[in-house]
């Protein structure tokens, strides 16, 4: 609306100009941002003189100029605006942001570039969509918005690393995780754990989401290849916030929620199912017909002759069917979620800075578990001279994770209690406290004694610093230097108390450890861009980088507490342990980048990259990367002009980037230190060694075009790639008679191949009312073409002694390879699988039954996400939904909790799928008698528990209110902003066996983690 | 002036970098190892290398537990509760090529048997000869050992039989470490893995020196390495060798059959006048809560518990033999076997402690020899063969056999050796049937001959490894 009075006004003066002699007159005014805020630095020239003026810290401006003279305001980040002079002597003008120009640069972290001189592929996100997302760690908030990026969350448990896979999986071995950047710098991402047992702890959880500016994540060649040696994978670009000069702004935000599980319908036995079903079990075994032989076993009888026999301990026979519910014990309904961020920017025209403080606390969806951080941002900029600009960014935070034993079956894992606690026992004492001592039944803790006990603390640290010093030293030559140094130091601790868990038989113990690693990168180099001619634009630049990260670790022991309360090792007494041990890497790279267009219609980019790392022995480390890249600006051509599109550009590259994802030191042949026996230090041999070992290598061919029509309302991109991986770093699998598993080695190739299309539509466009439906979609068709070839001259499968996968020509890496599942036998109730594993016979001989590929792996072959966002006035909603499929996951535990034996029905519990087992012939079931002394391999790795992994996610809703600037003025603020957001509303979910969510660590199994969480928040945006 | 600096500092740039680093630059510290090729020179290294075979041997993979464990929850002696899942698979014998113990247990006893033969292959080695000698004797020894605990597991001898066979296949004698021309081996035959072993003992016998015999116990020593052919022999049924190696022990006069009192305190004690070789356990090297202790006895695991036939073979009063007892602190166990209060029978009296778990775990008694002895008495004709059997109950608080037959001195090992993973072994070598003795066992009965008398191949071997064929039946 303001708008249009504006135009009007516009249009009206230019009558006026027409009416009214020129004249000389001294025009002052204001200039404010779009929420009124006075805007000092805003240069004010007369245009086609040299005279001007600069607004001063309140906005405001002096100049002269006569009536009919066009007054030209700009502003970095604004749109420049021209008015003309007419009779009146105060011009006012309301600067609007420049959306357009922010979009349209993209972040490539060497280098920034408008979006029509990109010739790569690379999707950047705005800081606003990943600010709102309840998240503790920025990479969550990619989910769905990033064709061809998947996203799983491998614990819900906050803090935890997510697994992040950009077009599929490249490497069989090495790492397939991508490249983190920030502010243009490489950084290391490694979990930091205190333990492999307990919940991960990912780094950039260090990082508060409301400190980004944007995310750009690069996915092929030409994007990547500066990043030479670890561009595979694709690299996560993130640039953080920067200050902006004017008055200085504040703005409070914060979000408040609860969150529960998303999506969890796997259910145990109840204490009366499961006594229901030992006493059926134990007759089937040891009653009449029984397969052990009758020993007079009946239904009635069964438990207490059983307790007699010695087969069920004694008690169980005074089981009274209490039903204790231990799974929901286990949960923390309603988990607090609070994330608050106040932060101040400003600036004059030539400093300008940006600071923050933020706090988060985060409670997870199970008890013990819980995350708290608390940060500190601060960058400055400053025109030191006209041709030297100085930028610092420091970003300081302390994350206390207190994590849980989720990365196995261990006897305190909460999980393990909800899947495996044997429900006869009763968790609390005759004063309602949780037991200690040991449960009467089964070998599992009373999880609610230990975590309510124990202290499991892990506390990171990190200090990322940045400092970047641009020298022009010629007109167009700038020296640029960029210094980062990035500190994690983490701390872990875990006490375990002395009555109940794990350290009970040692009367308590303490772990304690120590990590720091440090990051080191230097970037120096020049880059010069000029013009010849009208036309060719050119801008080149060459950059020396090192690279230096460090690791020193110390950990200590102690057990056996000489009493409560004490928690530290000075207060141990026994089996004291000790260690410490250090590693280093370091990366050397020379790179050069060109980029050339003419008159912006044609693009060519060029990298190479020279890259040495210290992974590989001497004479290999070295390796040298390159791509080219080209686009067609169409739509600046003439013959386009009048034409529908507003942008249409088509784009190829082809380059080749590298990984070195080897474990370090993996060349050489190495005897270990680590031994020790009758109290004297030993070696062994721990390392096979291959000095020919080198870089892995990646070619990426892509090609696309991207294109807005009718005024850009209607807007995509498309995309085909094609990534062939060659000297595969893989371990390759050794006979074991050498007294190694595997040696590293460059053997092999595989190729990953799809597409990439993003849609936009604005269906509606007003000033008051916009609806914007949005969709991204990708593919990735991975095969295995060529593997290390064995004594006989076959390929040797890199998962051999796999239980569960299969790396085969032909076929995607880590095949799924399994028995074949063929359904329960009407007749007999046992389970059967296909004898040649596709069909036809079947046998109840879990051994006898061949192990065949399922064909599928258990990465995504698509997946994408849809979203919708809609305006008006001052509302607006907004929804996203996220989807992948085409790959199978494996329920790995349900070789636990689906047993249909003694295991299940004695010593823990089983899934309350088990109520459906075979009773009588003629049952037609899927899951097989019970039978308490026989073991019927139901559990065993079979496609029983093999699910389709498709399934279609409400990553997001959320509605919310901007109060109109008029009123918020009005109340002393300048913005106000009120979200109520959900993630994870629903889920869908294709197979209907899978009852666990189908979010799974990126390798396909389910786990006895924290699952994906659904969260309802409320979010606050002031500005004042 | 300025822009001479200027130049000055682009001249400084371009030669800087681009010189500065080269690929010595990017050598990665070694702090935790040192290259193979480079740091074997001297007796000292030999001698590390012999304590990193032994600490392999320690491991719970092998000594430290599951070898141990397997010859028992195979057998009619002892069964797992599934307390902790543990062994569950092996005490229903229906393991798998994927099976976690047929991987870990084939590539545990081959890395013993690498660092054995790095020591063994190591050349141009300074110090003293005899001392040089007395490591790589050892290392001999200790590749006979593994060999040989190989072959009674992976090896074909007592399947599709009667009896055992020699000329069934066995497995890999490997014999050279890091071998280029020989990465992937094929299987021996029995008899070849059993000749090598004491072609490689007998090397072991003339390298080494009584005089330096490690007095610990816990490294192989010039008595052990007859020992270990004593019991080789007695397994292939090789009476004359086992005879006279058996004697070479006893003439030793070193080592004494355990009294009834000290039975049991010797395995909280270390170096005993009853062991020819233990694995060393220490307060701060031991396989922890992964040990012995800790999966016999009630706790967090105790998964692995004692059969009722097993505890009725004892008389009363034999300190084998079982009684109440329920685990307190101060307390020690009166015999072998404890009977909780709930009726469950379990091995409190050998690997007794639990943490800190740091008792020795015997690996040749001076028992077995006596045994060994008797046995090949019996077999090759000799005398006094009931007065070597009768040394044993003498000091058990047994009354003693009136008879010297191989049916006694196979009841005297089951009775003596209870726990420390002799009793399927003995069933296996004298073609016997594991019976189904008890309600809790977990398998109803396994005859000689079946392919479960044999461990799978692992499929990590299999898979990757063609001259190695699969086991019958896998």
């Amino acid at each position: 609306m303001k708008k249009r009075l504006n135009g009007i006004l516009t249009l009206l003066l230019v009558l006026a100009v027409q009416l009214t002699f020129a004249q000389n007159l001294q025009v002052t005014g204001a200039v404010t941002d779009a929420d009124g805020m006075p805007l000092p630095g805003v240069n004010v020239i007369v245009r086609g003189t040299n005279t001007g003026a600069t607004t001063d810290f309140d906005g405001n401006y002096t100049v002269n100029a006569t009536q009919g003279q066009v007054l030209v305001f700009s502003f970095v980040g604004y749109v420049t605006q021209n008015v003309t002079v007419g009779a009146q002597s105060v011009i006012n003008v309301s600067l609007q942001e420049d959306a357009a120009q922010l979009d349209e640069v993209i972040v490539l972290g060497y280098s920034t570039r408008g979006v029509e001189e990109v010739t790569g592929s690379s999707v950047q996100i705005g800081g606003e969509d990943i600010a709102e997302a309840p998240m503790v760690s920025v990479d969550q908030a990619l989910q769905g918005k990033v064709a061809g990026l998947q996203v799983t969350t491998s614990s819900g448990t906050p803090g935890s690393a997510q697994d992040i896979r950009i077009r599929g999986q490249s490497s069989l071995t090495a790492g397939n995780e991508p490249l983190y950047v920030i502010d243009g710098v490489p950084v290391t991402n490694s979990n930091q754990a205190g333990s492999a047992n307990v919940s991960s702890l990912n780094p950039l959880a260090a990082i508060n989401s409301q400190d980004i500016a944007s995310i750009t994540v690069l996915k092929d060649a030409s994007a990547t290849a500066a990043y030479g040696a670890r561009g595979s994978n694709g690299v996560i670009v993130v640039t953080t916030k920067r200050g902006r000069s004017g008055d200085t702004q504040f703005t409070f935000t914060s979000q408040v929620g609860v969150q529960n599980d998303a999506y969890n319908k796997r259910d145990v036995l109840t204490g009366a199912q499961r006594l229901e079903l030992l006493g059926e079990a134990l007759v089937n075994s040891y009653g009449a017909n029984g397969t052990n032989g009758d020993f007079g076993f009946t239904t009635e009888n069964a438990i207490p002759l059983a307790v007699q026999f010695g087969v069920l301990p004694q008690g169980t026979q005074n089981y009274d069917g209490t039903d204790y519910n231990w799974s929901g014990l286990i949960k923390n309904e309603d988990a607090l979620l609070q994330n608050y961020t106040f932060s101040a920017t400003g600036g004059d025209e030539l400093s300008s800075f940006y600071a923050s403080v933020g706090y988060n606390e985060t409670e997870a969806t199970v008890i013990g578990a819980a995350f708290e951080r608390i940060n500190g941002a601060f960058s400055f900029n400053r025109k030191m001279r006209d041709n030297m600009d100085f930028s610092t960014s420091l970003n300081v935070s302390n994350t206390t994770q207190n994590p849980i034993l989720e990365q196995g079956s261990f006897f305190s894992n909460p999980f393990i209690t909800r899947y495996l606690m044997n429900p006869f026992n009763n968790p609390f004492d005759a004063d309602g406290n949780p037991t200690r001592g040991g449960l009467q039944f089964g070998s599992l803790h009373n999880t609610l004694y230990v975590t309510e006990n124990n202290i499991a603390r892990t506390m990171l640290t990190r200090a990322l610093s940045n400092t970047r010093f641009d020298w022009e030293l010629f007109e167009n030559l700038t020296f640029r230097n960029t210094f980062s140094v990035d500190w994690q130091i983490t701390d872990y601790k875990n006490y375990q108390n002395r009555y109940e868990g794990d350290s009970r038989f040692v009367n308590g113990s303490i772990t304690a450890s120590d990590n720091k690693a440090f990051n080191l990168v230097y970037q120096g180099g020049l880059n010069y861009n000029f013009k010849l001619g009208q036309d060719h634009n050119f801008d080149v630049t060459g950059l020396f980088e090192y690279q230096k990260n460090q690791n020193q670790y110390l950990f200590g022991y102690g057990n056996n507490f000489p009493a409560d309360g004490l928690t530290n090792i000075a207060s141990a007494s026994a089996e004291f342990e000790a260690f410490s041990s250090f590693s280093d890497w370091y990366n050397v790279s020379y790179l050069g980048l060109l980029n050339y267009n003419f008159a912006g219609k044609y693009v060519l980019d060029a990298t190479i990259r020279r890259e040495g790392s210290s992974r590989f022995g001497p004479g290999n480390r070295f390796g040298t990367f390159g791509s080219v890249g080209t686009a067609w600006n169409v739509h600046r051509e003439d013959f386009m002009r009048g034409s529908v599109f507003n942008t249409l550009r088509l784009r190829a590259s082809y380059g080749i980037t590298g990984n070195n994802a080897v474990g370090l030191n993996a060349y050489q042949a190495l005897l270990g230190y680590g031994a020790d026996y009758s109290n004297n230090g030993g070696a062994t041999p721990t390392q096979f060694g291959n000095a020919d070992l080198t870089w892995e290598k990646g070619e990426t061919f892509d090609v696309g075009f991207t294109f807005g029509v009718f005024e850009n309302r209607l807007t995509g991109s498309f995309a085909y790639y094609n990534r062939r991986t060659y000297d595969l770093l893989q371990s390759v699998p050794l006979s074991r008679t050498t007294g190694f598993a595997n040696q590293d080695q460059n053997l092999g190739e595989m190729t990953n191949k799809g597409i990439e299309a993003e849609l936009a539509f604005d269906l509606v466009r007003t000033a008051d009312f916009s609806w914007n439906v949005s969709g991204n979609y990708a593919t990735v068709d991975n095969e295995v073409t060529k593997l290390a070839v064995g004594a006989d001259g076959n390929d040797i499968d890199p998962l051999a002694g796999s239980v569960y996968k299969t790396t085969q020509v032909g076929l995607p890496a880590g095949t799924w390879f399994m028995r074949t599942w063929a359904g329960v036998d009407a007749q007999t109730g046992l389970p059967t699988w296909f004898v040649n594993g596709r069909d036809g016979e079947v046998t109840s001989n879990y051994n006898a039954a061949e192990r065949v590929d399922q064909g599928v792996g258990a990465l995504p072959s698509y997946s994408g996400g849809l979203g919708t966002r809609l305006q008006f006035k001052g509302f607006f909603a907004e929804a996203d939904v996220y989807f992948q499929g085409g790959h199978k996951i494996y329920e790995q535990f349900a070789q636990f909790y689906l047993r249909t034996n003694s295991f299940t029905l004695g010593t823990y519990n089983g899934g309350a799928e088990l109520m459906d087992r075979w009773q009588q012939p003629g049952d037609v079931t899927n899951v097989p008698r019970v039978n308490y002394a026989r073991n019927d391999n139901f559990h065993a790795t079979s496609t029983r528990h093999l699910y389709d992994g498709d399934f279609v996610r409400l990553r997001n809703v959320a509605v919310g209110y901007n109060l109109p600037s008029t009123f918020a003025q009005s109340i002393g603020i300048t913005g106000l902003t009120l979200t109520l957001r959900g993630t994870n509303l629903a889920t869908w979910v294709k197979d209907d066996g899978l009852l666990l969510d189908p979010e799974t660590q990126a390798i396909g199994y389910t786990t006895l983690t924290t699952p994906p969480v659904e969260t309802y928040t409320l979010g606050i945006n002031v500005k004042f | 002036m300025k822009r001479t600096i200027k130049y000055l500092l682009l001249f400084v740039l371009g030669v800087g970098t681009f010189t500065s680093c080269s690929e010595d630059d990017l050598e990665p510290t070694l702090a935790q190892s040192k290259s193979i090729e480079t740091s074997i020179n001297s007796l000292n290294d030999l001698d590390a290398l012999l304590i990193g075979a032994m600490e392999r041997m320690s491991s719970s993979a092998y000594y430290g537990r599951d070898i141990i464990i397997l010859g028992e929850v195979f057998s009619d002696n002892t069964t797992s509760n599934a307390n902790s899942n543990r062994f569950v698979v092996e005490a229903q014998m229906d393991l798998n090529a994927q099976s976690g113990i047929a991987s870990t247990l084939w590539s545990q006893i081959y890395s013993v048997i690498a660092s054995a033969n790095i020591i063994i292959g190591a050349e141009g080695i300074s110090g003293d000869e005899a001392r040089i000698n007395h490591v790589k004797g050892q290392a001999y020894a200790l590749r006979a050992l593994a060999h040989f605990d190989l072959v009674k597991f992976y090896g074909q001898q007592n399947v599709g039989g009667s009896s055992l066979n020699l000329s069934a296949v066995g497995v890999p004698y490997v014999t050279a470490f890091r071998d280029n021309d020989n990465l992937f081996p094929s299987r021996n035959t029995v008899q070849e893995v059993r000749d090598f072993a004491y072609a490689d003992l007998e090397m072991a016998q003339s390298l080494m020196s009584a005089s330096l015999n490690n007095p610990s116990k816990e490294f192989i020593t010039t008595h052990a390495a007859y020992a270990i052919e004593a019991r080789i022999a007695n397994y292939f049924g090789d009476h004359p060798r086992a005879l006279t190696a058996a004697k070479t022990v006893i003439d030793s006069g070193v080592f004494s059959v355990a009294s009834e009192g000290s039975f049991l305190s010797n395995f909280r004690s270390r170096g005993a006048a009853n062991s020819i070789f233990e694995i060393a356990n220490t307060p701060t090297d031991n396989p922890g809560i992964n040990g012995l202790a800790n999966i016999y006895q009630v706790g967090s695991y105790g998964d692995v518990v004692a059969l009722p036939n097993l505890a009725a073979i004892y008389e009363d009063g034999d300190v084998r033999g079982a009684t109440l007892y329920s685990p307190t602190a101060g307390v020690l166990p009166t015999t072998v076997i404890g009977e909780s209060a709930n009726g469950t029978l379990r091995n409190v009296g050998k690997y007794p402690r639990t943490a800190p778990f740091e008792d020795n775990i015997p690996v040749i008694r001076y028992e077995e020899i006596v045994l060994i002895y008797a046995e090949a008495l019996i077999e090759t004709g000799g005398a006094d063969a009931l007065t070597w059997l009768n040394l044993i109950p003498a000091n058990r608080g047994a009354s003693l056999y009136t008879e010297a037959t191989i049916a006694n001195v196979l009841l005297e090992r089951r009775k003596e050796l209870a726990f420390e993973g002799f009793r399927f072994h003995d069933l296996a070598r004298t073609g016997m049937d594991i019976e189904s003795v008890d309600l809790i066992q977990l398998h109803t009965g396994v005859d000689y001959g079946a392919y479960n008398f044999a461990l799978p191949i692992p499929s990590s071997e299999v898979d990757v490894n063609a001259n190695i064929n699969q086991n019958t039946g896998y």
